[in-house]
């Protein structure tokens, strides 16, 4: 049996801060079912957020992501996340990533959504790709013990405490348990549950569906970010950086249609962007009526795309044969990010569960609230991923090796293997993801929500007669894919009827039967627990500090 | 659109070793190798096994060959890989099968932490100022992703594992060239020690390579230079062809007369500038064109220049050839040393410019690594020197080609029986110039037939000074390169490049010195083309 200290189950930004972090005083271990080098922090393009130059002010950063949060993110929270932001990036320059400069040799900055003041760092759009690169040089130089291409089954949890997971490793076919005295999530998201996402085939939310089953709550699913520039019609990621770059939208008939919606134009927070988009194709103005949009570069001239958007140049010539500095990029809103996920303190501890921890995008602190304003989630990455570090590593110090129960919950993954149903994965998964779309998407109502809940139970109904040919052990990314499908479905209900419960409007959350927010009855935390059959709901309130919630115009 | 894709299989718990097994999907424009994987996935075979996330050539998971070449599948369209009516789609190389379309990359990742890719220094605030130039210059490796494409490429590392890889080699440079770390002479000497002068400068990494890392002249060919300027490189062996080149102008010594002093009676003043001329035809001259030669052909194949100028002649093309042409540069630039290159460079140019003043501006090369040399390298060292640059240059083989086009190829060549193979030279691709141009010409002799598999980017182990200083493995490259021919049905080679055919026809010597004779035969294009013609001399 494998025992370590504590296992961080996720290779991507947070994961890998966390256990350099942790590995300095603790024995630490990494788990992650692609290779930490394939995490999706690579896919993050613009920047990640950060107060340094002297007419920018940690106030404006602060309320700028509390507006952009729609009031929901507590406030304790967003300014940690705004005052550790400085040390934070001093310290990954230190690391070693590659930032791009001004003239004077300080880290450059630029516009972005939602931020009065250009205060995106970042690495030419691949900052992402940067910071990640470095931050892997980190873990090999603190020598922190990785057991990449292993997938989570499940949490091993004993008299409400945490002690240890099952893990299948993908390569060998083999399912080991793993005890710990700590567990920390730091799957990232879930955006394949979603037909037109941004995300990678990765993002599965494995941490929020094991951790829900385990019997930990969510908070805040219904908040899902849609992310207005996806590349029609795959959803990949064009970065908020090509409109902070000067990039406009336009409609089918040419016009910039933004001046119609918000006075911030393009660089409006992305929930206020992605309505005026679909409220555009949803009255005829697509391109050619289709349910896209285009955005425009071409006037921001091929030197300066090459040299700051060279990634961006480069997708859209690959994906959709655009060349973007001569035509504009077909784009359509894209699912991107989870406001939501496992309610974490501002250490990453799950309250009530000892001994789990979580960070990133999967835990829910929650700094994003109802909208996240971009370059704040490789921020939070970092802040958090080092903060649950830091705490994982004082709390296994003092902790015990629990011990282990009798079963695990991982048998009925495995089962998966020997099952002789009818259900494909592939079937499900792709009913799922139109589920989703056209039930929980930009506008929501009563009747669409309800009809996607019962969808979705259905879906897992069929589930429980899955089949994969795939019978052997070595590589099989067949089962890896069905446990996948398994995760994606049990959050798939939480954000459903997460977005069902909350009658508002507010941020990414858009009611079009509840079209204005509504302080007095959902100023509050949505958590879904799952009891027995279906879910219960209960909330938390929102840490209010300096503002009070008021209109947010932009 | 229906597609077929033929895709390598292998289940260790069922099968000995891989085989393929051919699909057939239908695919429209944009579909990506990748998304055809996908569907056959999901719609007809579940064990199909294959990495993948992020979809958009930024993760690194879904490196594979297709087509005999490393790629990312999310990155490769379909359409734009049909060879001979399929798609094929196999394992990266060099590295472990563990399943179907998976390998081991566990090796490859052990490559990059062998180089302590991490930043060594703390610096304080003040030193970690960078400016936007060190950006760019960071940025030119900065973009690797991992994928491993470039690994599975190396021709080097299939028959000497020692070699670090390209990746690594990367991953190096980055760091040498960051002003925030301070290791950068003892990076540099475990480059050295880890292979950096055993890259035959072939490129076939970064034609892997899909971030677009300039691997040979951003990377190698820096860290060389650095080597140099730290006096830790090159290796005594380059220092050795490099006093050549002082002593001699070339790297091979003379031995035989060079073809250059063999028509002292063609010797005379155009100009000013002492040349031999050659226009044996009656009648005035389609074009007049300056022949460098190179040391090689000069002074080891000077059949090969003779039948260069025989080509020529026979389509009425005067040709100068200048007494006073030095070493192209070539071995300063690949061994790092810039700094002593000066002078060859400075007196290349002024003869080329001369000519060029006097109506003469095409210049032909006969040596294909000159000819990347001219191309690549002289453009920013005249900018350098301050000189100027007012002729054009021509390989010989292009410059043929070009006379087909415009229809003025005397195309009336005797008949020559044989079947073989293009070899087709990195040096010539490292000058923009296509396959198929080398190809299309060839083929208009009648009675030769060549088999053509898609570029499967084989060295000859001649390159990028390995010669001199690991002859072992060049000759390893060499003779691998002849049996995998042999493999695909072939027991010749037919190329243009003097590195190529010293090469291979020291690789066959070896084999039949050891008593494993490989009954291969290397031709040199110009030798039978001049036979083509139905002469192999330039006349007395």
């Amino acid at each position: 049996m494998l025992v370590h200290d504590a296992v961080i189950i996720g290779g991507g930004l947070a994961g890998m801060r966390a256990a350099i972090e942790a590995g300095k005083e603790a024995d630490v271990a990494l788990l992650s079912k692609v290779h930490p080098l394939r995490a999706h922090s690579n896919a993050a393009q613009g920047g990640i957020a950060c107060v340094l130059e002297k007419d920018d002010l940690l106030e404006s950063h602060i309320y700028d992501t509390v507006k952009g949060s729609d009031f929901l993110g507590d406030q304790d929270a967003i300014e940690i996340l705004c005052s550790e932001a400085p040390e934070n990036i001093q310290e990954l320059d230190r690391m070693g990533v590659i930032f791009s400069r001004m003239d004077d040799g300080s880290i450059a900055q630029r516009e972005f959504g939602g931020h009065s003041f250009p205060r995106a760092c970042y690495a030419a759009d691949r900052t992402g790709h940067a910071i990640l690169h470095a931050m892997y040089e980190q873990l090999l130089k603190n020598r922190i013990t990785v057991y990449p291409e292993w997938y989570v089954l499940s949490l091993i949890m004993n008299d409400g405490a945490c002690c240890g997971i099952t893990a299948h490793d993908i390569g060998k076919g083999e399912t080991h348990i793993i005890r710990a005295k700590a567990v920390m999530f730091a799957t990232g998201g879930y955006g394949t549950a979603y037909e037109t996402t941004t995300n990678a085939f990765a993002n599965t939310g494995d941490g929020c569906g094991i951790a829900s089953r385990a019997g930990v709550p969510l908070m805040d699913m219904e908040f899902v970010q849609f992310h207005p520039t996806g590349l029609y019609p795959r959803g990949l990621l064009i970065t908020e950086g090509a409109r902070g770059e000067g990039g406009i939208l336009i409609n089918d008939k040419g016009e910039r249609f933004m001046k119609r919606y918000a006075n911030a134009m393009e660089l409006a927070p992305r929930d206020v962007v992605v309505r005026a988009m679909q409220k555009e194709m949803d009255e005829g103005r697509g391109i050619g009526g289709a349910n896209y949009l285009y955005l425009d570069l071409t006037h921001i001239g091929r030197e300066k795309i090459m040299e700051r958007l060279p990634q961006i140049h480069e997708i859209a010539l690959n994906f959709a044969g655009v060349d973007c500095a001569e035509e504009p990029i077909p784009v359509t809103p894209s699912v991107h990010y989870s406001m939501g996920g496992i309610p974490v303190n501002h250490s990453g501890e799950v309250e009530g569960i000892k001994g789990l921890f979580a960070a990133g995008e999967c835990s829910c602190v929650s700094v994003h609230g109802a909208n996240r304003l971009g370059c704040n989630s490789l921020l939070e990455a970092v802040v958090f991923g080092r903060r649950a570090g830091r705490e994982l590593s004082r709390y296994v110090r003092k902790a015990k090796l629990g011990s282990l129960p009798e079963t695990d919950g991982s048998k009925e993954i495995e089962n998966i293997l020997d099952s002789d149903g009818n259900e494909k994965v592939p079937d499900l998964r792709e009913t799922l993801r139109k589920v989703m779309m056209e039930k929980c998407g930009i506008f929501r109502d009563r009747k669409g929500l309800q009809e996607g809940l019962k969808a979705v139970k259905e879906l897992q109904k069929r589930f429980e007669n899955i089949y994969i040919s795939d019978k052997g052990r070595v590589f099989n990314t067949a089962f890896i894919e069905a446990a996948e499908l398994h995760n994606l479905l049990t959050i798939s209900e939480i954000i459903v009827h997460s977005a069902l419960v909350r009658e508002e409007s507010r941020g990414s959350h858009t009611r079009t039967d509840y079209p204005e927010r509504d302080d007095a009855r959902w100023l509050k935390h949505t958590l879904a627990h799952r009891t027995g059959d279906g879910l219960s709901f209960s909330y938390r309130p929102v840490t209010i500090t300096r503002f009070h919630p008021e209109k947010r115009k932009y | 659109m229906k597609i077929e894709l033929r895709i390598s299989r292998f289940d260790p718990e069922k099968d000995r070793a891989p085989y393929y097994r051919t699909y057939t999907i239908d695919a429209e424009k944009h579909t990506t190798v990748l998304d055809a994987l996908i569907h056959i996935k999901d719609c007809e075979d579940d064990t199909l096994t294959f990495r993948r996330s992020c979809r958009s050539g930024i993760c690194g998971s879904c490196a594979v060959r297709v087509n005999h070449r490393a790629c990312l599948a999310c990155k490769t369209r379909a359409m734009d890989s049909i060879y001979e009516g399929c798609i094929l789609v196999e394992p990266l190389k060099n590295l472990r099968i563990i399943r179907d379309l998976v390998v081991d990359l566990d090796p490859f990742f052990r490559t990059i932490e062998q180089v302590s890719p991490w930043i060594t220094r703390d610096c304080t605030a003040a030193e970690r100022r960078m400016y936007p130039a060190d950006v760019r210059e960071l940025n030119k490796t900065g973009d690797c992703i991992m994928c491993g494409a470039c690994y599975s490429d190396c021709n080097v590392l299939d028959v000497d594992r020692k070699f670090l890889g390209p990746a690594g080699l990367v991953k190096c440079y980055r760091f040498v060239e960051d002003p925030r770390d301070n290791l950068a002479s003892e990076r540099i000497k475990q480059a050295i020690e880890l292979g950096i002068f055993k890259c035959p400068v072939d490129q076939e990494c970064e034609l892997a390579c899909p971030a677009h890392i300039g691997i040979r002249r951003d990377v190698i060919e820096s860290l060389r230079h650095h080597g140099a300027k730290y006096g830790i490189a090159p290796m005594p062996a380059h220092r050795r062809l490099i006093q050549s080149v002082l002593d001699t102008g070339g790297v091979v010594p003379v031995k035989t007369e060079p073809a250059i002093e063999r028509h002292q009676h063609r010797e005379r003043s155009f100009n000013g500038i002492t040349e031999v001329y050659f226009k044996d035809f009656d009648g005035e001259p389609e074009n007049d064109i300056v022949l460098f030669l190179g040391c090689i052909i000069n002074r080891r194949q000077q059949e090969s220049a003779d039948a260069i100028i025989n080509i020529l002649q026979h389509n009425r093309i005067a040709v100068h050839l200048p007494k006073r042409q030095t070493c192209c540069g070539s071995p300063f630039m690949r061994s790092g040393m810039y700094e002593n290159m000066r002078p060859f460079v400075s007196q290349n140019i002024d003869i080329f410019n001369s000519y060029a003043e006097h109506g003469v501006r095409c210049i032909l090369t006969s040596c294909s690594g000159c000819n990347s040399t001219f191309r690549h390298d002289y453009p920013g060292l005249a900018v350098d020197y301050g000189l100027a640059v007012n002729y054009r240059i021509f390989d010989t083989g292009e410059y043929m080609y070009h006379l087909l086009r415009s229809g003025k190829l005397n195309e009336d060549f005797r008949e020559i029986r044989m079947s073989t193979m293009y070899h087709y030279p990195c040096h010539i691709r490292a000058s923009g110039l296509e396959e198929g141009i080398y190809v299309d010409l060839i083929e208009r002799i009648p009675g030769l037939v060549l088999k053509q598999v898609p570029s499967s980017g084989l060295c000859c182990g001649g390159g990028g000074g390995v010669r001199a200083a690991y002859p072992e493995l060049a000759d390893k490259l060499a003779i691998r390169r002849m049996n995998i021919a042999q493999e695909e049905g072939v027991d010749s080679l037919f190329t243009n490049c003097p590195f190529c055919i010293l090469s291979f026809e020291r690789g066959i010597k070896l084999r039949e010195d050891a008593g494993e004779a490989l009954h291969f035969k290397i031709y040199d294009f110009y030798r039978v083309f001049s036979e083509a013609y139905g002469g192999t001399g330039a006349g007395p």
